[in-house]
């Protein structure tokens, strides 16, 4: 019996002393698994704010998110950066990418790789949001940036390419960044149905991009407008450029554009619908301008452009220039300021239309001389200068205007 | 009347010395735009500003763009300013400024130029930014080149 006691404390004492030790593991952090991985491998981050930034990424690797895991830089560093080719990164948040005045710091960074996929991400807060260096055969899909930067010299760009190649940017929208979208010196690039709105600067900005394609974007209510220089082979089809209000703001600003095409865009409430400087052989068609303070505003540098088939429609000046001179063509446009007839009902005007007001001009030398802008004198000093050009350039004229707005789209 | 001569002379004298100091202008970034590409001027460590014999100041986005702007333009120049890449937002006179082309400087126009304090050791800067030191001739000659054969490499 008292053995028996003896044999029960011997139990008792060792379950407390001899029992398993716990081991606390914890799980281990992105940035191990990320090293940890082989090439090809698909990592799914599971919800979770991940904070050991900047992760980089050196092979192969699918990255996705569920449960809305968020990626935070903490407002000091870079977030992930990607220097293989063949990665995707999907539904994740990046948020909070330090801001830097010396680097462009970005919450996600691809350097110079190739084959990259990025969907259906959010960007919150970054200074630079995507960031593309020296990359080639990417696509940015369906992505929401958004930043609430007040001023232009701590806020990057939204999406920013730099030396790039045969990229498609489609379905993203990007508000509150410096430019929404920013390409310099990149080949071949195609943007397409996205919505770039509140930007500080340029919704879209692009320089020394030759043969890139802009098509069913929609540029509203940018800093200043919409920006595209020091390129060729550009074309801009069925985008929305609207609402681009300020004293120095374009619907689209063009500066040295060569052999390129813009038609089936509306643009709709800007200070300048289009505004060219030193721009050739630019084929303009097929466009609606719409309640621009200014149409087109054409300085006498551009040569050899071509304005056909467009609406003029509701625009306080449709068309002004710089000098007498006039290099460009205007044929076949429809202007609601055309007070013509067509007697001969071939739905072509039978006399000319000067588009360029002589107030126009006046206003471009002096601006405060817009408030006369309704006044009866003024309009006598238009008809005058319609009758007999002395001012405005004489050969600024639409010989065919039309009676009827064109249909585009 | 003698005195008074001398006392007018004096006068104008002190007026254009007043009006001969110049300085930089402050410029208002996001608002203001380059007086040669027309964008606004968003970044304090590239902006450079030109003043011309009549006072009148022109502002740029980049040392690219003060380049290009003097080479079409003829009217006599006073004063030329770079802002100080390392303190953004403050000039330096052109002439007490390095001028340094490196990959690392990525200017709003895409020449990598950007201007330093010549109190900094050209060489550290150099080799810092991995680049090299201009003089204002080579720079305009770079953007001249750059710019009037259409500026188009591929990566």
């Amino acid at each position: 019996m008292r053995h028996r006691h003896f044999f029960f404390l011997f139990i008792f004492v060792s379950a407390v002393f001899l029992h398993g030790k716990t081991w606390v593991v914890k799980t281990p952090t992105l940035a191990q698994i990320i090293t940890a991985a082989e090439p090809f491998d698909t990592i799914i981050v599971d919800g979770g704010i991940h904070r050991n930034t900047p992760y980089e990424i050196r092979k192969p690797l699918v990255l996705i998110g569920e449960n809305g895991p968020v990626l935070d830089g903490g407002g000091k560093t870079e977030i992930l950066i990607v220097h293989h080719d063949s990665v995707v990164i999907r539904d994740l948040t990046f948020q909070n990418a330090g801001i830097s005045f010396v680097d462009d710091n970005a919450a996600l960074r691809i350097e110079k790789a190739s084959h990259i996929r990025v969907e259906n991400n959010r960007f919150k807060d970054n200074f630079f949001a995507v960031y593309l260096a020296q990359a080639a055969q990417c696509t940015i899909r369906n992505n929401h940036i958004t930043a609430s930067n007040i001023r232009e010299t701590n806020s990057g760009n939204g999406i920013h390419l730099w030396y790039c190649e045969d990229i498609l940017i489609e379905g993203n929208q990007v508000s509150g960044q410096r430019d929404g979208i920013y390409f310099e010196f990149v080949m071949n690039g195609r943007i397409r149905n996205n919505l770039s709105e509140n930007n500080l600067r340029y919704g879209l900005h692009f320089m020394f991009s030759d043969t890139c394609e802009y098509t069913e974007n929609t540029f509203r209510n940018n800093g200043a407008g919409v920006a595209v220089m020091y390129t060729e082979a550009v074309k801009m089809h069925r985008n929305l450029f609207v609402d681009n209000w300020g004293s120095a703001s374009y619907g689209l600003l063009l500066k040295e554009i060569r052999d390129s095409e813009i038609t089936h865009n509306i643009f709709r409430g800007n200070s300048v619908g289009i505004y060219t400087e030193s721009s050739n052989r630019v084929m303009v068609s097929q466009n609606d301008f719409l309640e621009n303070g200014w149409g087109v505003k054409i300085q006498s540098s551009s040569l050899e452009n071509v304005f056909t088939a467009n609406n003029f429609i509701g625009n306080s000046f449709d068309i002004a220039t710089a000098g007498r001179q006039n290099h460009s063509r205007f044929d076949g446009n429809y202007w609601d300021k055309y007070t013509g007839y067509d007697l001969d009902r071939d739905g072509v005007g039978d006399v000319a239309f000067r588009p360029v007001r002589l107030f126009a001009y006046i206003v471009q030398q002096n601006p405060p001389a817009l408030i006369l802008m309704r006044s009866l004198f003024v309009d006598l000093l238009d008809r005058a200068e319609r009758l007999l050009p002395v001012i405005t350039p004489p050969t600024l004229q639409d010989n065919r205007p039309l009676m009827e707005r064109v249909n585009p789209l | 009347m003698k005195r008074l001569n001398v006392l007018i002379a004096g006068f104008f004298i002190v007026a254009v010395l007043a009006a001969c100091t110049t300085g930089p202008r402050e410029i208002q970034y996001g608002s203001d735009s380059c007086a040669h590409c027309l964008m606004t001027i968003t970044d304090p460590r590239f902006a450079t500003q030109l003043v011309t014999e009549k006072g009148k100041v022109h502002l740029f986005d980049s040392v690219e763009c003060l380049a290009a702007f003097e080479e079409n333009d003829v009217s006599p120049k006073v004063q030329r300013f770079v802002s100080d890449f390392e303190r953004p937002g403050e000039f330096l006179l052109l002439n007490q400024a390095y001028l340094l082309r490196g990959e690392k400087l990525r200017s709003p126009m895409g020449l990598n130029l950007a201007a330093f304090s010549t109190t900094k050791n050209p060489e550290e800067l150099a080799v810092h930014y991995g680049g090299e030191i201009l003089t204002w001739k080579k720079v305009t000659k770079i953007v001249v080149n750059a710019w009037q054969q259409g500026q188009h490499h591929s990566p």
